[in-house]
């Protein structure tokens, strides 16, 4: 039980950044909830597209696409084959084609860029914060934003360049589901043991609050403030577990129950874990924006047999037939397209799940999933290099009926009339929440002055 | 006379504009406008677009912020007004930035004294002031806490055993620049990772390391992996006894605790915080494992144990400076080499040794020229970066005794951020080694700090290379090296390379590779590290707004396509860089020398050799499968290697170069160059931007590096025995 001990404090860094910030205005109603969903490679715009109309994205290589807006509802149409476990909610899904992200740049991942919409370069801080940062910062929480990674198996806590509350502030993401869960749900373990350790734990922080306060006590002037730092981080840290010492019958009932999983060092049982704490986290009110970052360039999906070669190699198998950099099918003769299919089909099933359970807790008039949205995305647009000029999403969820959806949309290509780039979905998903902006990240400067990059998606809100 | 005529000029330019800036300072940044800048700045055909005639000199009404802020930029970094116009007078000149920067900084605007704490505004003290002898000092250092470096964390994980166990939970200085500063502080991320880390050092202190063969077998999942017990008796031993303990008992365990985390005797104040305040309250609660194991977090967590404190506990001159204590100064020298507290050092501080500056040279001579330091094989392995990014590291070269003096010249010429400039293995074909190269470049400062004779000269323009350094074998395809597939194996390093084609670190793989982008040479980042590092500029940032992007015209060479940014409004700060970076287009962004570039049939210019083999040989495989494919061929284009060399000071090296090697020789003979990386050595050991009171340390500095035939021990001893590093206030 010692591994479980201690769990109130050794909650990680996830409240970073949050302690200076002025506290935000409370909204009231019903909470509403942000996951982000992200992978690498791209996600190829014939992947999320609708049977019936695989037509409209057939290789556009000027990378233009076609010139007008084309929305239909998706009633009548069968999804794609990956995007298949999502058929029970098809009512909810909006699927996007023709975003545009130009604004981002990198050679395998955007960086902050994906969820920020800006220039962002390998391991340089972040310039601006990403939407699901800003999102943290605007829906109050005892977590306000919990991440979740695919890494090298460890306790570790890392920081993705994904998600940003601020300029120089990224934001870290478990990577390990074990920490995860001691911090998240350890307070509702009965154990006589790990309660005593937990008090300790109060008392230490008490504790270290004094002992700071004096040490500060002899320090000169201009010093006292590098320990009002520290200081600050003691005080939010006993804050917050005041907060979650008060939600225990509640986090009873979510928490999820420890499993292999939870420790396993196959990296696609890991990841079962992570869907599973991010639902019970958003069922307990831990917090109200997830993101969880799905595979990276370096690991092995080994757990869907495809451990023979790096997401990275997974990546080039498609580039190749199109002239890039090349790469072979597997042994088993399973090609690019079956092998992007496979994957695709494993992260649509844990979000089926995910909008399943959701949907199974009433929540006001309706069900948990009704305040809810889940984006399905891709860290670098629509392939594994990509140019951004095209960045397909998938979206679950209507966040209260906010958008418009069971819906197909297919903005009009690149510098054409009524063009839409990520700034403006991600200005939908802060309008819908409440936090409208008057911009997102960069604009785009190539794009014509007529294309509007400030506003939400009209077609969807 | 000239001198004082000089002299006159600047005593009457200043008593009129500072009178008039004092009395009312509208009219005085008016005419000092009209004097100097608005010839070139007014009407429409104002230069870059900036019209000032009409600038509001009421700046904290804010309406003209950003206009003021960028003459504020451009006048204290000396690019404005440009050389060849009229100068304002050096004295003159600083009183209208300290206004600007006074009235800026009332409304919130300008430069934040935060900012410009970071070492990469260091370049912002005048250079020529730092060495000209007229500042006097006295030099100190403000009193200080100095968080520990991530090194010094991991080092001490390693003591536990646990060096690659734990969570990193220090952040460091970001960007290109030196990462451990002094004016890093601790936050909440640093707590909650540190005390998940303490929690679980407390638990192998008391039960000893995980035996992971054990682990391994047990088919539970969740059971607890067997330990392996304890090495520390009084720790462990407290945590099993039944009884409650005594007073004794307890005593005995505080002062093993400090013994061991803070490498000091426990003082009765000490008793009373841990023992009444904290030990006793939770042991009846928790029982003696839970109260040892937040005892050990509650010191572990206090900031004596993340901060090296310099407060200046020793004597205090008449001037108000304070010397740092035996024990404050023992610390000090102890983190100037090694990444933990040296014993030795602190044995001196006992035995009264460490007392005079003669003593403190003396005992930090000892230490350097110490080669009977074995490190443990846990402490090189990996270095530790928050999030991604940590290597390995070589334990065995690591020349691990002295672990800081290699960390500098990996931090000054950046070349480990190597592993961090992805390049696709479709170009290179697997012949591109990054950790290979950067051990590389390990060795040649290794070598130049073993014999530290001539040091600086040595690193900058020596073609001794050693080549594939991590293998024992014999030297084979080392590419980027121009050794394709030598005849006759190529042993023993260094290897002497041609001197038209390599001299010193610029010309290395490593920086060279480290200093490109993802698919091409980066004359920019290569020009902007030379002219920061080398020639102590300064290259403002990128101003808001402007979207660095070069055209995508691929049948044009790098160079070519740069001929963007000699636009005048880019061309202001692009001559800094550019000019100095452009000789080395002699090498491709993987570090291979070349003389042509390729150019395929398309007409597109191939950005490295590499992928002109790559793509020969790919084409070789596929024509044998598909017939009546035409065959590719590729033609030349000449490399243009010209630049222009600018900021030495010294008109004998100025002006244009010929190629790298030329440009790297003549900046190895350069004073400026030589006394910008002393200064950069300041800034590494000091933790701090250097100021105008250092004058002294960094001339004495400079002076013993000459005097001792250039030899970086003496530097750095001139460095430790000097006041800025001895003295707080």
């Amino acid at each position: 039980m010692a591994q479980l001990s201690g769990t109130a404090l050794t909650a990680a860094p996830l409240l970073q950044g949050f302690a200076a910030e002025p506290k935000e205005k409370k909204l009231r109603g019903t909470p509403k909830r942000f996951v982000f969903v992200i992978r690498s490679n791209g996600i190829l715009t014939r992947e999320i597209q609708p049977i019936k109309l695989n037509d409209l994205v057939k290789v556009r290589s000027n990378g233009k696409g076609q010139s007008k807006l084309h929305q239909e509802s998706l009633k009548s149409h069968q999804l794609s084959a990956g995007l298949k476990a999502l058929t029970p909610f098809k009512d909810r899904l909006t699927i996007f084609q023709g975003l545009s992200g130009r604004m981002c740049s990198g050679s395998h991942q955007a960086h902050f860029g994906a969820l920020g919409a800006y220039k962002s370069a390998g391991e340089s801080p972040p310039t601006l914060p990403t939407v699901d940062g800003l999102l943290a910062k605007g829906l109050d929480a005892p977590f306000r934003h919990l991440g979740f990674t695919m890494e090298r198996f460890g306790p570790q806590i890392v920081y993705p360049n994904l998600s940003a509350i601020g300029p120089r502030k990224p934001l870290p993401y478990y990577a390990d589901p074990l920490t995860a869960f001691r911090d998240l749900f350890g307070t509702v373990v009965s154990d006589k043991q790990l309660k005593a350790a937990l008090l300790v734990d109060k008392n230490l922080l008490d504790f270290m609050i004094g002992d700071v306060k004096k040490y500060q006590k002899k320090l000169p002037a201009h010093e006292k403030e590098k320990l009002d730092h520290y200081l600050a981080g003691f005080e939010s840290l006993q804050e917050r577990n005041k907060k979650i010492a008060k939600m225990e019958a509640q986090l009873k009932k979510a928490a999820p129950e420890l499993s292999e999983l939870y420790r396993s060092e196959i990296e696609t049982e890991r990841l079962d874990a992570h869907f599973q704490l991010a639902t019970s986290a958003l069922v307990g009110g831990l917090s109200q924006v997830i993101s969880i970052r799905a595979d990276h360039m370096g690991m092995r999906l080994t757990g869907l047999g495809l451990g023979t070669k790096t997401v990275h190699h997974i990546g080039h198998m498609i580039e190749g037939k199109s002239g890039g950099g090349g790469g072979e099918d597997f042994d088993d003769g399973k090609g690019e397209f079956a092998t992007r299919e496979l994957i695709m089909k494993y992260h649509m099933n844990h979000i089926a799940q995910m909008a399943k359970n959701l949907s199974s807790i009433p929540e006001g008039d309706g069900t948990m999933l009704d305040n809810t949205l889940i984006l399905y995305l891709s860290d670098h647009g629509d392939r594994h290099h990509s140019k951004f000029y095209e960045w397909p999403m998938v979206a679950l969820g209507n966040i209260g009926g906010a958008f418009k959806t069971g819906q197909y949309i297919h903005f009009p290509g690149y510098s054409f009339n009524g063009h839409r780039t990520i700034s403006n979905l991600y200005l939908s998903l802060l309008h819908a929440a409440g936090l409208p902006q008057k911009s997102f990240g960069h604009l785009d400067r190539v794009l014509p002055a007529t294309i509007d990059q400030a506003s939400p998606l009209s077609e969807w809100v | 006379m000239k001198q004082l005529l000089f002299g006159l000029r600047i005593l009457t330019g200043l008593l009129l504009l500072g009178s008039l800036l004092q009395a009312d300072p509208k009219p005085g940044l008016t005419s000092f406008t009209k004097e100097y800048c608005l010839k070139c700045h007014q009407g429409e055909k104002a230069k870059a677009d900036f019209d000032l005639h009409k600038i509001n000199p009421n700046i904290s009404q804010g309406k003209d912020i950003v206009k003021w802020e960028k003459i504020l930029e451009l006048l204290s970094i000396g690019d404005m007004p440009p050389k060849k116009a009229k100068q304002p007078p050096e004295g003159l000149k600083r009183v209208v930035v300290e206004h600007l920067k006074k009235e800026l900084q009332k409304i919130g605007r300008g430069p934040s004294t935060e900012s410009s704490a970071f070492p990469h505004h260091g370049n912002r003290v005048n250079h020529e002031a730092l060495f000209s002898g007229e500042h006097k000092g006295p030099s100190y250092t403000t009193s200080r806490l100095w968080r520990i470096s991530p090194q010094i964390y991991r080092r001490f994980a390693a003591s536990v055993g646990m060096a690659r166990k734990l969570n990193a939970p220090l952040r460091q200085v970001e960007g290109e620049t030196f990462k451990d500063y002094s004016l890093l502080f601790a936050d909440e991320t640093t707590i909650k990772t540190h005390i998940q880390n303490c929690k679980r050092i407390a638990t192998t202190l008391i039960h000893g390391q995980i035996d992971s063969r054990r682990n391994r077998s047990s088919k539970k999942v969740f059971k607890q992996g067997g330990r392996r017990g304890s090495s520390h008796k009084v720790i462990a031993e407290f945590a099993s006894a039944k009884s409650p303990p005594n007073e004794e008992e307890m005593e005995e365990l505080v002062d093993y605790l400090f013994k061991f985390l803070l490498q000091r005797q426990a003082t009765s104040e000490d008793y009373k915080r841990y023992i009444d305040g904290f030990l006793k309250p939770n042991l009846p609660i928790a029982g003696r494992e839970e109260a040892l194991k937040g005892t050990l977090t509650a010191i572990m967590m206090s900031p004596e144990f993340l901060f090296r404190t310099e407060l200046g506990l020793g004597e205090e001159l008449p001037d108000g400076r304070r010397k740092l204590s035996a024990r404050e100064t023992a610390y000090a020298l102890s983190f100037t080499l090694f990444d933990y507290a040296e014993k030795s050092l602190l044995q001196a501080v006992d035995k009264g040794k460490l007392k005079s500056k003669e003593d403190i040279a003396r005992e930090f001579r000892r230490v350097y020229e110490g080669k009977d330091r074995t490190v443990r094989s846990a402490v090189g392995q990996k270095i530790w970066m928050v999030g991604k990014g940590a290597g390995i590291m070589d334990v065995k070269l690591m020349d691990a005794s002295h672990p800081k003096l290699l960390r500098f010249f990996r931090e000054f010429f950046g070349y480990p951020k190597l592993v961090h400039v992805f390049k696709d293995d479709s170009r290179h074909d697997g012949k591109h080694d990054p950790w290979g190269l950067i051990r590389d470049a390990d060795w040649l400062v290794l070598n130049a700090l073993r014999e530290d004779r001539q040091v600086f000269n040595k690193i900058l323009t020596s073609n001794e290379f050693f080549i594939q350094s991590r293998n024992r074998k014999p030297i084979k395809d080392a590419r980027p090296y121009n050794l394709d597939s030598p005849e006759e194996p190529v042993e023993g390093n260094p290897i002497a390379l041609p001197k038209e084609q390599r001299a010193g670190m610029l010309t290395h793989p490593a920086w060279l590779a480290a200093h490109s982008g993802n698919f091409e040479n980066d004359p920019v980042r290569r020009g902007k590290w030379i002219q920061e590092r080398l020639l102590a500029g300064v290259v403002p940032d990128i101003p808001i707004g402007v979207e660095a992007q070069l055209p995508e015209t691929p049948e044009q060479t790098l160079k070519q396509r740069f001929k963007v940014v000699e636009k005048e409004t880019c061309w202001r700060c692009h001559k800094k860089m550019n000019p100095l970076g452009d000789p080395f287009e002699a090498y491709d962004d993987f570090g291979r020398f070349r003389k042509h570039h390729f150019v395929d049939q398309k007409g597109h210019v191939i950005a490295t050799e590499f992928e002109a083999f790559s793509r020969l040989r790919k084409i070789a495989w596929r024509d044998s499968h598909r017939k009546n494919h035409p065959p590719e061929e590729f033609t030349h284009k000449n490399v243009e290697t010209k630049g222009y060399l600018i900021g030495t000071g010294n008109p004998k090296l100025d002006g244009e170069v010929s190629g790298p090697i030329d440009l790297v020789h003549r900046l190895a003979q350069s004073t400026r160059v030589r006394q910008s990386i002393i200064r950069h050595v300041f800034r590494f050991w000091m933790g701090r931007n250097e100021t105008l009171e250092d004058s002294p340390t960094l001339m004495a500095m400079d002076n013993a590096y000459l005097e001792s035939d250039g030899s970086f021990k003496e530097l750095l001893i001139s460095l430790v025995t000097s006041d800025s590093f001895l003295y707080r206030k």
